[in-house]
C-alpha cells in the first residue's frame, strides 16, 4: 500500500521503455494528448498505453476528463496539437477522423450499449457498413446475417441475427453489443474502446459482458475501459490508469499491485489522503481555489453547533413516503440551517429526487412537510411547493435553470416577478437592486446586469442560478449537482455559498455524486442504493467513506428476474 | 432606449472600464430605417414624377392596418416558442363573415363584426388546444386550420367577392386624421400597447422567458401551456380584429386574396427582428417591417412589375430578413 498524497511523484508508468527493441509497440499509445476548452485545460499532457492482449481500465470520477478523452478518440472533439496517437506503432492522422477508425480496429462500446431497439441484431451490428448488391443497390441480408451469425459464433453465441434486439435479454443485449464492436476487427487485433458500457446492466449481464471482454483480451485484442466501478477495475482489468482533474495521476498500475483504498485515494485526491478519516476534514477546500474576496471565508468544516443528528420525525421539513421510478418509500428529514447531502451511483434513485422532492415532477407518492403545512407530491405541486419555499436548484444549467439568451438581472429577478411587481408595470428598481446584491455578494463576474447569461463562464452561470433561487428566500433549498461544469475556484466558492446559505438558517438538500464536495459542505450524508436509503453518515464527512460506501456495494443488488441465457 | 442608455451611464459610474452594451448597437439596431430610406431614394430617383407624391405616402401608411394586426397575432405566438401559420386565413374569414352575416343576412353590422372576431378567436382556441394540450405538431395543425378556414371562408363567399357594406362601417376605418384614415392609428396604437406588455409588465417578460427557455419558466411557478395556449387565442383574435378593419376600409371582400398576407405576415415578424432589438422577435420592429414591405411594394408596382412582384419581394425580403438577424445573433452570442 503506497500512500499517495504527494501526488505527482506517483506518476507510474507501467509501459516498457522504448529502447528495447524487440518490444512489440502497444495496439493504442496516446503520447502528451492536451484538449482545452477555450480557457479551460480539460486534458493535460496525457499519454497512456494499452498493450495487446490487454485489458486496461481509466477510471475517474465526473469531471476528470474521461469523457473528453473518448471523445478526442471518437474524432468528436480535436486535439490541441502536440499530442498524438497511435495504433499498433502507426501515428494516427489528427484530429481523429471517425471513417480511420472502422479501418483501423478501433470500435467502441457506448454507454448504457447503445443499441436500437426496434431493429434487429443484423441491423444494429451492421449499420453503416451494409454491403449491397452490385446492380439494385439493395442490401444483401442473406450475406449480412451469414456474416453477423458468424461473429456471433466467435463470441460462442447462437442468437438469430434477425431477432429484434429489443426481444433480448440483458445479457444478450451485451452480447449483440460486443458483436458489433469485433464485428469489424480481426481476432486476435484491434482495440474496443467500453465507455462506461456497464454502467447501467444488470448484475448476470454484467457478469456475461466481462467474460466476453476476458475472452477478446485472451485472444489477443486490446480492452480500454473507461469506468468509475471499483469493482469492475478489479474483476477485469490487468492495469488501470487514474484521471483526475484532467491529467493521467497513475498511468497503467498493475491492479494486482494496488488495492480499493489506493485506487480510491487516487480518484479522490491527495487532500483526503492519511489513513486517519477521521481527522477533522481539510484545512482549506483547495490549494487551487482562488481567494474568493466577495464569496466572504472558505468553506468552513466548523459546523455550527446542534447541527442535527436527531432522527427525521424531528425535523420540521421532512419528506415521507417518497416513490418515483426509482425511489421507493424514502423518508428523511432536514433541519434548518443543515446541508443534508444526498448520493448514489446511476440507477439509485439519486437522479430523481431533487425533482421529486421539490413538486418540479409529479412523485408515485410521498408528502413534503414544512412548517407552512404538508404537500402531497403525488399531485402537482411545483407552485405550492415554490409558494412554501421550496426551491430547485436544478442539475441542467444550461437547459433547465437559466434562460441564456436573457439578461444577468431578467434570469434574477424572474421567480420575484410576480410577487414583487404590479400587473402593469413591472418596475426596474428592485430588479437592478437585487442584480446589484446578488451579483456582489456572490461574487459574480459580469460586465453589467444587462449581460445576457449566456457570455458568462461555467461558474458565474451556475452562481447566478444559486443566486436566483437563494434571493427568493426559500425554507429548503434543494441543489442538484451544483458544482457540475464549474472550475475548480468557482467550485470552492459556490461550496462556501451553499454553507453560508445553511448558516442563515436555510434547510439544504444536495444532492451530487460529487463525493468531495458532499464532504465540505454537507453535515450528514445519505447514500442511494436501488431506490433506498443504504446508509447515513452523520458528523464530519470523509470523502473516501463517501466514495466507498457509494461504489463498493455490501449487499449485492437484486438479481435480474429474467432467466439469463448467457451463451 | 433612454432606459438603456441610463443603466449605462449608471454603471460607468460604478464600475468604470466596462462600456455598458450588449447586442448590437444603436447603427445595427435602426439599420433598417437606413434601408428604408435608401430604398425610397431609388424608387425617388428612378419614378421621381409618380413616387414623390403625397398620395404616395397616404397608401403606403393607409393601406397596412391589417397586415399590423395580423403580423402581431402572429408575433405573439413566435414570442413565446410557438408558430401560427393560419393567421392569414383566419383574418380572411372575418373579413368574408362580416359582409356576408351584414349584407346577406341582415345582421347589425357591429354584432356581425364582433361574431366574426368571436370565430376566429374561437379557431386560434381550437389551434391551441391541439397544439398545448393534445400536443400535436404546431405546424400541421395550424396548417390545417389555414386550409379549413380559407375553405369555409370560399364557401361562405360562393368563390366570389362579397360587398355592399354601408359607407357608415367604412368610416371607422377610413376617417382621415392627420392625413391617415384611423385605422393606421389603430395599428400604431395595438402596436405601443404589445410593446408596452412586452417590455414593462410580469406578462411580458413571462412570455419572454416561455419563448427563451420553457423549462426554465416553468420552474420559476410561470404557468407555461397557459401562456402558449393564451398565444394562440391572442393570434386569433388580432387576426380577427384585422379581417374586421379590412373589410370595413375596403368595403367588401375576395377571399381568394388571403393567400397573399400569410408571406406578408411571416416576413414583416421575421423582419422586425432585424431591427430595435436584434435577434428577437419585437413589436415595433415588426411595425416598421410592415411599411417597410409596403414602401418597396408600392415603389416596384410603380416601376411597372405587377402582380407576381409581391411575392418574389416577400419571399426574397423575409430570407434576407432572417440571415441578417441570424448574423446578428451569432456575432453577439
Amino acid at each position: 500500500m503506497t500512500p499517495f498524497g504527494a501526488g505527482q511523484q506517483e506518476l507510474v508508468s507501467g509501459a516498457p521503455d522504448q529502447a528495447g527493441p524487440p518490444q512489440p509497440p502497444p495496439r493504442l499509445s496516446i503520447e502528451r494528448l492536451s484538449k482545452t476548452f477555450g480557457s479551460a485545460l480539460v486534458l493535460r499532457q496525457v499519454s497512456l498505453e494499452v498493450a495487446a492482449g490487454e485489458v486496461h481500465a481509466l477510471v475517474g470520477h465526473n469531471g476528470s476528463g474521461k469523457s473528453t478523452l473518448v471523445k478526442v478518440l471518437a474524432g468528436a472533439h480535436a486535439p490541441d496539437a502536440g499530442g498524438s496517437i497511435a495504433l499498433d506503432g502507426a501515428a494516427l492522422p489528427l484530429p481523429v477522423h471517425t471513417r480511420d477508425l472502422a479501418g483501423r480496429g478501433i470500435s467502441f462500446v457506448h454507454q448504457d450499449l447503445g443499441l436500437v431497439d426496434g431493429l434487429s441484431v443484423t441491423e444494429n451490428c451492421r449499420i453503416g457498413r451494409f454491403g449491397a448488391r452490385p446492380l439494385s443497390r439493395r442490401v444483401n441480408w442473406r450475406a449480412e446475417h451469414d456474416q453477423v451469425r458468424a461473429t456471433l459464433a466467435r463470441l460462442d453465441s447462437t442468437l438469430d441475427p434477425r431477432a429484434p434486439v429489443g426481444s433480448l435479454s440483458a445479457a444478450e443485449r451485451s452480447t449483440v453489443a460486443i458483436a458489433r464492436a469485433i464485428g469489424d476487427q480481426v481476432p486476435g487485433r484491434g482495440l474496443i474502446i467500453l465507455d462506461e458500457a456497464t454502467r447501467a446492466l444488470p448484475r448476470p449481464a454484467q457478469e456475461h459482458l466481462h467474460r466476453l471482454i476476458g475472452g477478446i483480451a485472451a485472444a489477443g485484442g486490446a480492452v480500454l475501459m473507461i469506468t468509475h466501478r471499483v469493482d469492475e477495475v478489479f474483476q477485469l482489468a490487468a492495469r488501470v490508469s487514474v484521471l483526475r482533474d484532467g491529467e493521467l495521476i497513475a498511468a497503467g498500475l498493475h491492479t494486482t499491485s494496488v488495492d480499493r483504498a489506493d485506487l480510491g485515494r487516487l480518484l479522490v485526491g491527495p487532500r483526503q489522503s492519511g489513513p486517519g478519516a477521521s481527522t477533522p476534514g481539510p484545512a482549506t477546500p483547495s490549494p487551487a481555489a482562488e481567494p474568493s474576496p466577495a464569496a466572504g471565508p472558505a468553506p468552513s468544516r466548523t459546523l455550527p453547533p446542534g447541527r442535527g443528528t436527531a432522527p427525521s420525525t424531528d425535523h420540521p421539513i421532512g419528506v415521507t413516503g417518497l416513490t418515483g421510478r426509482v425511489l421507493a418509500g424514502v423518508s428523511f428529514g432536514v433541519a434548518p440551517g443543515e446541508v443534508l447531502g444526498v448520493t448514489g451511483l446511476l440507477g439509485s434513485g439519486l437522479e430523481e429526487l431533487p425533482a421529486l422532492v421539490t413538486g418540479t415532477r409529479r412523485a408515485a407518492a410521498g408528502q413534503l412537510t414544512v412548517p407552512a403545512g404538508t404537500i402531497n407530491l403525488a399531485r402537482p405541486a411545483l407552485r405550492r411547493c415554490l409558494d412554501a419555499g421550496v426551491v430547485l436548484v436544478p442539475e441542467r444549467r444550461d437547459t433547465a435553470g437559466l434562460a441564456l439568451s436573457l439578461s444577468v438581472r431578467e434570469n434574477l429577478a424572474i421567480p420575484q416577478l410576480r410577487r414583487r411587481s404590479k400587473p402593469w408595470w413591472v418596475g426596474r428598481g428592485w430588479a437592478e437592486q437585487l442584480a446589484e446584491r446578488t451579483t456582489a455578494e456572490l461574487g459574480i463576474r459580469t460586465a453589467g446586469s444587462q449581460q445576457p447569461v449566456g457570455q458568462l463562464s461555467g461558474g458565474n452561470r451556475q452562481k447566478v442560478l444559486f443566486g436566483k433561487w437563494l434571493a427568493t428566500g426559500p425554507r429548503l433549498l434543494v441543489l442538484h449537482e451544483p458544482t457540475q461544469g464549474v472550475d475548480v475556484g468557482a467550485r470552492a466558492q459556490l461550496l462556501a455559498l451553499v454553507r453560508q446559505a445553511a448558516a442563515s438558517g436555510v434547510a439544504i438538500i444536495m444532492a451530487s455524486i460529487e463525493a468531495e464536495d458532499l464532504a465540505i459542505a454537507c453535515d450528514r450524508v445519505l447514500i442511494l442504493r436501488g431506490g433506498g436509503i443504504a446508509a447515513e453518515l452523520a458528523g464530519p464527512c470523509d470523502a473516501q467513506e463517501i466514495v466507498r460506501l457509494t461504489y463498493t456495494d455490501p449487499t449485492p443488488p437484486p438479481h435480474d428476474s429474467r432467466p439469463e441465457a448467457a451463451r | 432606449m433612454i432606459d438603456q442608455v441610463r443603466t449605462a451611464s449608471g454603471r460607468a459610474g460604478h464600475h468604470g472600464a466596462q462600456p455598458a452594451r450588449y447586442g448590437p448597437g444603436p447603427v445595427s439596431r435602426w439599420a433598417i430605417l437606413g434601408v428604408w430610406a435608401a430604398m425610397a431614394g431609388v424608387f425617388a430617383v428612378i419614378e421621381p414624377a409618380q413616387f414623390l407624391q403625397v398620395g404616395t405616402l397616404q397608401t403606403i401608411f393607409g393601406s397596412q392596418e391589417a397586415l399590423v394586426f395580423i403580423s402581431l397575432g402572429l408575433l405573439a405566438t413566435l414570442i413565446v416558442n410557438e408558430f401560427d401559420l393560419s393567421f392569414a386565413s383566419m383574418q380572411g374569414l372575418a373579413a368574408t363573415l362580416v359582409p356576408v352575416l351584414a349584407v346577406e343576412h341582415g345582421w347589425n353590422v357591429i354584432a356581425a363584426s364582433a361574431a366574426a372576431i368571436l370565430v376566429t378567436t374561437a379557431a386560434g382556441a381550437i389551434n391551441g388546444f391541439l397544439v398545448v394540450r393534445v400536443g400535436v405538431d404546431r405546424i400541421v395543425v395550424t396548417l390545417g386550420m389555414a386550409n379549413v378556414l380559407l375553405g369555409i371562408a370560399l364557401a361562405l363567399a360562393n368563390l366570389s367577392t362579397v360587398s355592399g357594406l354601408s359607407p357608415a362601417f367604412a368610416a371607422i376605418a377610413n376617417t382621415e386624421v392627420a392625413g391617415l384614415p384611423l385605422s393606421f392609428y389603430y395599428g400604431l396604437a395595438a402596436t405601443l400597447i404589445f410593446a408596452y406588455i412586452m417590455r414593462f409588465t410580469p406578462l411580458g417578460r413571462h412570455l419572454a422567458f416561455v419563448g427563451a427557455n420553457r423549462e426554465v419558466a416553468r420552474l420559476a411557478g410561470i404557468r407555461v401551456n397557459r401562456i402558449r395556449f393564451g398565444s394562440y387565442v391572442v393570434s386569433g383574435l388580432l387576426s380577427g380584429i384585422g379581417g374586421v378593419l379590412l373589410v370595413a376600409s375596403v368595403g367588401g371582400y375576395d377571399p381568394t386574396s388571403s393567400v397573399i398576407y400569410l408571406p406578408a405576415g411571416i416576413t414583416a415578424a421575421f423582419l422586425g427582428m432585424a431591427a430595435v432589438r436584434p435577434g428577437q422577435f419585437n413589436p415595433v420592429g415588426m411595425f416598421i417591417g410592415v411599411y417597410f414591405l409596403a414602401t418597396g411594394v408600392l415603389g416596384l408596382q410603380l416601376l411597372g412589375y405587377t402582380g407576381w412582384v409581391e411575392d418574389v419581394f416577400y419571399g426574397a425580403v423575409l430570407i434576407a430578413a432572417v440571415t441578417v438577424s441570424a448574423l446578428l445573433r451569432r456575432k453577439t452570442a
